[in-house]
């Protein structure tokens, strides 16, 4: 079961919905991350719209998903200011997407360590609502969304990388600063635990096939 | 393939990440355990869940309102580097670096002490000679110097490490003191004055820990480097560096440098996830760093 390809977005992607001014013989239209970066440096606005249009939904739903949806905007935020401000010490040494997502990551799990635990285990299972009938029923991916704030911050960081936004180990080490096997055996245990939250529902669920 | 060993690879499996052999083992065993197969069933359910999940949710206020904030942000911080002082900002540019230098020389500091207590195993991976010396700068052993394999000892590149770390010091200490200089030339000079001074009592310091240096014992009496003091004296050099930079006095958050015996840098100095560009090392699993900002969190 190999993951559906998403990849790390990377510049020569055609971003969101961003006019950008007109300048003959500036590289504008098609940036290189060099370019974009060396722009944020100098305070060129289009440069840093086009960072927040190209990446915020990826940015998001990582902040979203490991931090939490109800703390999505204030991650996502404090994520965007870092990668704008750090733009200018991006060294072109990695992919740009690669070390956007590494600065989001980085800030969920800093916002996950500082603020006061979530509830987790039994009373997570507890808020998880009954199976319903059907076998691939919605209700299956709330379930699934709501057990993810049960797994620790790193097995949550690396199931949302690998699993959800279909990050190829590799890339999920890179992101990470980890190994590849260390990530391969952080999903596994990520997993294994989500199973053991979403056991008792999947097993509902296939009793009411 | 029992049990146990399918339940360790079940991931790998559902990933198509186990070799053919493997494969075909875990696929036999799935034949005939159900345990098995109602756990590797649930496992690729929920990953089939989760790979159907919308990337991505959108801020309930929209898009616009998030990059009002962000840009909001942004300039904010811009004004509030504006107000800062030119060695509060170089100090902010260079501390990861330093931070690093030292950590890295302490970091093998560490092990060279812990070499004489490798097993007894003749000339191994790093050559090293059973039974041997390894400590000071010139150790040299029975069977010849310790060397590493591309024909440096230990004991020398322990030497090239200090002098790496000694060098940027004094590039670190030149160019605030150029900073610091054009600082009492365009301002009040009331803290570059006292900056002034900081600087002074690093170069007594300087002078002191070269003179350590050169007695570092050797063997089995030289010091752990806990209490190495070529490296307890750079920690409190960054300390001094960082006061003179920004002012900042013991006690305050990121003012104490402290060194661990692997040579590491403190769970709480200065190096925030900023200086490291914000992408700072965060295993999976791991615990982030919440160290506060030598000049106060934002």
């Amino acid at each position: 079961m190999a993951p559906p390809k998403r990849s790390v977005p990377d510049s020569s992607a055609n971003g969101g919905a961003l006019s950008l001014p007109r300048q003959a013989g500036d590289q504008r239209r098609d940036p290189s991350d060099r370019a974009i970066a060396e722009a944020c440096g100098r305070g060129e606005a289009w440069a840093m719209e086009l960072i927040y249009h190209r990446y915020r939904r990826r940015v998001y739903g990582l902040a979203s998903r490991i931090a939490g949806p109800e703390d999505a905007d204030e991650v996502a935020q404090e994520a965007f200011v870092r990668i704008l401000r750090g733009l200018p010490k991006f060294r072109g040494d990695a992919q740009l997407g690669t070390w956007i997502y590494r600065l989001a990551v980085n800030a969920a799990l800093t916002h996950v360590t500082r603020r006061p635990r979530h509830t987790e285990g039994d009373e997570v299972l507890d808020n998880i609502p009954a199976a319903q009938t059907s076998a691939r029923d919605p209700g299956l991916s709330a379930r699934l969304e709501r057990a993810l704030v049960a797994l620790p911050a790193g097995y949550r960081a690396v199931l949302v990388l690998h699993d959800i936004e279909g990050l190829s180990h590799e890339e999920c080490a890179t992101i990470l600063e980890c190994r590849v096997g260390t990530s391969k055996s952080q999903l596994h245990k990520a997993r294994a635990r989500m199973r053991e939250l979403l056991g008792p529902a999947l097993a509902a669920e296939r009793k009411g096939e | 393939m029992r049990c146990p060993q399918l339940q360790r690879l079940s991931s790998r499996f559902l990933d198509g990440d186990l070799g053919a052999e493997r494969a075909s083992a875990a696929r036999g065993h799935l034949r005939d355990c159900e345990r098995c197969q109602r756990a590797v069933a649930a496992e690729a359910e929920i990953v089939a869940a989760a790979r159907s999940l919308p990337s991505s949710p959108e801020p309930a206020q929209g898009w616009d309102v998030l990059w009002g904030r962000v840009s909001a942000r942004v300039a904010e911080e811009e004004r509030a580097d504006a107000a800062r002082s030119a060695a509060s900002l170089w100090w902010r540019e260079n501390r990861s670096r330093l931070t690093l230098a030292v950590s890295a020389g302490a970091a093998f500091a560490f092990v060279l002490w812990g070499a004489p207590a490798l097993p007894a195993l003749g000339p191994g991976p790093l050559g090293l000679v059973p039974g041997s010396s390894s400590g000071g700068d010139q150790a040299v052993t029975e069977g010849g110097p310790e060397r590493d394999g591309v024909g440096e000892s230990l004991a020398e590149r322990g030497a090239r490490e200090r002098a790496e770390t000694d060098r940027q010091f004094r590039e670190a200490v030149s160019e605030l003191e150029v900073i610091i200089a054009e600082e009492q030339a365009f301002s009040d000079g009331a803290r570059a004055d006292a900056a002034g001074a900081e600087l002074g009592a690093i170069r007594e310091r300087v002078r002191g820990a070269k003179a350590a240096r050169v007695a570092l014992p050797d063997t089995a009496g030289r010091p752990s480097p806990r209490q190495d003091p070529v490296y307890e004296a750079y920690w409190e050099e960054l300390a001094t560096l960082q006061r003179a930079a920004v002012g900042v006095s013991d006690g305050e958050p990121g003012a104490g440098f402290r060194q661990d015996p692997a040579g590491r840098a403190p769970a709480t100095g200065p190096v925030t996830g900023d200086d490291r560009g914000g992408d700072g090392p965060q295993g999976p699993g791991g615990a982030r760093d919440s160290a506060g900002d030598g000049e106060g969190t934002r």
